[in-house]
């Protein structure tokens, strides 16, 4: 009886899976998994704001081989668990073609296998784990790795700086060690030493401790590898103690939400950028006013990248000339010199980004690129 | 009459504990309950108390029913207890557990603690004063920083019937006061009974102590398996064919 | 570097022991645990925030603030877990208080979106140095805030007819109802306290660490409830001590191991002592 079920079960499985991927569907159906609330709020919205506005241009141009785009947005609310279970979602209805997101390297990690096991593209804009992307051959990432971006990093911290040790705090999740450690790497490898190294878990809130004994040994430098929000909160716990020195960190530093929540104790504090919303380029330009004056705030490198992923899936729809999952997830790991908001994308091998970063410092309340 | 109680009725389950027991009680007057172990005399106390609800019956108080009303109400009342197994406030000074007796009769609460005004102070050095002049009367004063838990048996029982005299009741329940005391400290407590009806004090009395009893109760209510089957002076009492039964009747069977 | 970090430590020391306190309260009267306790001085937290973002950069009425809120939210989680709750197995009121812990986190999620605000700083400039030990006026401040709180409550509770009410009905709430006692005013006005205690706490953590979200309430909760089992929950003498005892542990944590651990050793004792002292250091001598 069980077993009659089980097959009655896998037929249905399979007649609908069939379905749906012989029926010529009406839309280009995308899913967008972003963390809405939770701590990575500020990137999640970013994310969905910048999906609906590039599906928007898309769709006002015509969309891709005459459809036009449609999107289904979870909220992954930055919890790995939550992220699974709308991968569930996603990889269970047939029509959708591909998903942009997560947002933090663990959640898309989470959900890969399900992504993998559907045969479901599975783009994310900002994932930098060095293991994400060669994880499965359905998963990108547009960020590039930590791989790419940290000896920008220590180059600028040896090379220009002139510093000499330094002592890192990071967040203990698959970004965090992997951001410590290529950072480790290439300032040991420019002849920089790493005196100290303590970590936290995320939701911490009082950094007193971890600081005081780092401060203990005298580096002269700090490294954090961690999102704005606790980049912020250290900073000032840091200022208080009356410890002065350059901090350096990740381009997850990057955000407007740093210099709001730090004020002046992250003045000075270096990150890097891919995307600039300064930056003069006319499209860059384009974009940011119609985001500021859409969404009431200025778009950080998350919305960026996530823009960007629009328009690589759009690309390698039109490359691949068919609706076919499978199609266009040879023609997206293809693509090559795409001309996006956050710099060129290639995709390496193992589905990352080869990427360009700028350097950049807090100066008076706002950031500016390190010349 | 000051109380009246009619049909008053207490079950547990299937147990009868109370049932329809009448009884009125002058004013002045010590009265007492006595009857066999599980007689139903606690429960009769506690229903009057409500410390636990009855089921039915009446109790009229002054004129007034209160059998519905709740402990702190039958306290303001005017009608105060011991307990057959001590409650004192362990973990209290006995001066504490006296002061706490005089709860009703200083109303400045919350906003007198808060802003210490002139009435708050008054108040809590009146019953302190209070306190420490019932202690005297039962002869704690000495011991009154000590922990409640710390006395010896017999001056817990004290102690306690200070703590119920603190509401300056104008009915006292005492719950088998004179167990666990001596022979001196039991004569002590039966002139310390007299003197409070003397100030005018109703006594309602369970006590096991036969001697006690009938030397100090002006009448006497017998209970047996929950219902009274007798009521009269010590000398009716003494006689009367049902009591002795329910006392020594299975003894003679 | 030690002695920095027993200054750190002192300083936590000092929310952990107030957080302690207010479990130590529920905990004398109902032999209860409130575990939206963390909650509350989360929404304190907030009521502080509000107040010097929006209102006036004046501290002290944004602790104030902080210990209105806590009043009015833990006077309603004891009229909604507890008192409606009454004679229902103690189970439900726990369950109905973790409940309360997950609503009012999402609340404040809902209401001030769940990215982490900022707390302006006060009094963080270094009152003075000691053997390279750096100590700021608000550290000192937080000390002795704690202190006085827990004076002041020690003389509510020994030193007035309030508090001898409450530690009447915490013992024996029967006898002290026959005694004209109003139990549940008592029990909810304590009850309200512990609130005010938590909210009042909430603004004070979100000042010395200059941060306030939704989810800061969790793990403020169980630090103060391990140091509340941790020092002995039936009396305010024990919280205090674990409170102190769990902040100098858990900095010099961070010193001698990785600061990774630190979280571990808490729970680490919280799982001892329930197991093997579940009266804390202190025991089951000193009652409330
Ligand atoms: N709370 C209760 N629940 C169930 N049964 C009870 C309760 N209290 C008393 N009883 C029962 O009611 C009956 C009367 O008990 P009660 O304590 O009133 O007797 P008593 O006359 O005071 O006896 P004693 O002389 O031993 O004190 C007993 O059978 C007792 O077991
Ligand atoms: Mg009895």
């Amino acid at each position: 009886m069980q077993n009659k079920w089980h097959s009655l079960v896998g037929v249905t499985l399979l007649v609908g899976g069939a379905t749906g991927a012989w029926a010529a569907p009406s839309t280009i159906h995308i899913a967008l998994t972003a963390p809405i609330t939770g701590d990575y709020a500020e990137y999640g919205n970013n994310f969905k704001h910048s999906v609906e506005l590039a599906i928007e241009e898309i769709n006002g141009k015509g969309g891709a081989l005459g459809k036009k785009f449609e999107l289904s947005v979870g909220d992954s609310k930055g919890d790995p668990k939550e992220s699974a279970i709308l991968a569930q979602k996603w990889t269970s209805d047939s029509t959708i073609l591909a998903e942009i997101g997560d947002f933090t390297s663990t959640c898309c990690m989470a959900s890969q296998p399900i992504y993998n096991r559907a045969g479901v593209i599975q783009l994310s804009p900002t994932a930098s784990h060095t293991k994400f992307a060669s994880g499965s051959k359905w998963s990108f990432s547009a960020y590039g790795t930590q791989y790419w971006e940290q000896p920008v990093m220590a180059s600028l911290a040896v090379d220009k700086l002139k510093l000499k040790t330094a002592a890192i705090l990071y967040i203990n999740n698959d970004w965090g060690v992997d951001t410590q450690k290529f950072f480790k790497e290439n300032f040991e490898k420019r002849g920089g030493k790493i005196l100290a190294e303590e970590s936290y878990f995320s939701g911490e809130t009082d950094f007193n401790a971890v600081l005081t004994k780092l401060k203990g040994a005298k580096p002269d430098a700090l490294f954090i590898a961690t999102m704005y929000n606790d980049g912020a909160l250290i900073s000032k716990q840091r200022e208080k103690m009356g410890w002065n020195l350059p901090v350096i960190g990740s381009s997850a530093l990057y955000s407007p939400q740093l210099i709001q929540l730090g004020g002046t104790a992250v003045n000075g504090v270096y990150s890097n950028v891919s995307f600039f919303a300064k930056d003069p380029d006319p499209r860059i330009q384009s974009f940011v006013k119609t985001f500021e004056t859409r969404y009431g705030n200025s778009p950080n490198f998350a919305a960026a990248l996530a823009y960007d992923c629009v328009y690589l899936l759009a690309e390698a729809v039109k490359r691949a000339n068919a609706m076919d999952r499978s199609a266009v997830r040879d023609a997206l790991a293809a693509t090559k010199d795409f001309k996006g908001l956050a710099g060129s994308i290639t995709f390496t091998q193992d589905r990352d980004a080869i990427k360009s970063y700028k350097p950049v410092q807090v100066v008076n309340g706002d950031f500016q690129l390190v010349k | 009459m000051i109380m009246e109680i009619a049909k008053l009725e207490k079950h547990f389950g299937g147990l009868v504990a109370v049932q329809e027991v009448d009884l009125a009680l002058a004013a002045g007057s010590i009265h007492a309950v006595i009857g066999p172990n599980g007689a139903g005399k606690t429960t009769f106390f506690n229903a009057i108390t409500s410390i636990i609800p009855c089921d039915s019956g009446q109790i009229t108080w002054k004129g007034e029913r209160i059998e519905k009303l709740s402990p702190q109400s039958i306290s303001a009342k005017g009608i105060a207890r011991t307990f057959q197994n001590i409650r004192l406030f362990a973990f209290m000074s006995v001066l504490e557990n006296v002061i706490a007796g005089t709860h009703n009769h200083f109303r400045s609460f919350v906003w007198g603690a808060l802003t210490r005004n002139a009435r708050y102070r008054r108040e809590e050095k009146e019953s302190r004063e209070m306190a420490m002049a019932l202690l005297e009367k039962v002869g704690l004063a000495e011991k009154h920083a000590e922990y409640a838990r710390n006395l010896p048996y017999g001056e817990q029982r004290k102690l306690e019937i200070a703590r119920a005299l603190a509401s300056r009741p104008d009915l006292l329940l005492l719950d088998e006061p004179a167990a666990g005391m001596n022979n001196t400290e039991t004569e002590e407590l039966e002139q310390f009974i007299r003197a409070l009806r003397a100030e005018g004090l109703t006594v309602l009395i369970i006590e096991h102590d036969v001697k006690l009893i009938m030397g100090l109760a002006d009448r006497i209510t017998v209970l047996d398996h929950g219902v009274k089957i007798a009521e009269g002076t010590a000398a009716e009492i003494q006689n009367n064919e049902k009591v002795i039964e329910a006392y020594l009747g299975k003894r003679r069977v | 570097m030690f002695l920095q970090q027993l200054i750190n430590g002192l300083a936590q020391g000092s929310l952990f022991a107030l957080i302690a306190i207010s479990f130590s309260l529920v905990w004398g009267l109902l032999r209860m645990v409130n575990f939206a306790m963390g909650e509350v001085y989360m929404l304190g937290a907030y009521a502080g925030w509000l107040v010097v973002m929006y209102a006036t950069p004046n501290l002290g009425v944004a602790l104030v603030a902080g210990f209105v809120i806590g009043w009015i939210v833990g006077w309603f989680i004891e009229k909604v877990a507890f008192k409606a709750m009454r004679g229902v197995p103690h189970i439900a009121s726990l369950v109905c208080t973790i409940g309360f812990s997950f609503f009012l986190k999402e609340l404040a999620s809902a209401l001030f979106r769940a990215e982490t605000k900022s707390m302006p700083s006060y009094y963080s400039d270094t009152a003075f140095t000691f053997a390279e030990a750096n100590i700021s006026y608000l550290q000192i401040i937080m000390v002795v805030i704690a202190v006085v709180m827990m004076v002041l409550l020690q003389i509510l509770f020994y030193r007035t007819k309030i508090g001898l009410a409450v530690r009447a009905v915490a013992l024996d709430y029967r006898t002290a109802s026959l005694m004209g006692m109003k139990v549940d005013r008592v029990t909810s006005l304590a009850f309200s306290l512990s609130g005010a205690l938590a909210g009042f706490v909430g603004v004070l953590a979100a000042t010395y660490y200059n941060a306030v979200n939704a989810s800061m309430g969790f793990v403020a909760g169980l630090k103060g409830f391990t140091a509340a089992v941790f020092g002995g929950i039936t009396s305010i003498p024990g919280a205090i001590l674990g409170g102190y005892l769990l902040g100098a542990i858990e900095n010099l944590s961070v010193k001698y191991m990785s600061s990774g651990y630190r979280d571990l050793v808490s729970y680490f004792i919280l799982i001892t002592f329930l197991l093997f002292r579940p009266n804390g250091i202190l025991g089951k001598k000193a009652k409330l």
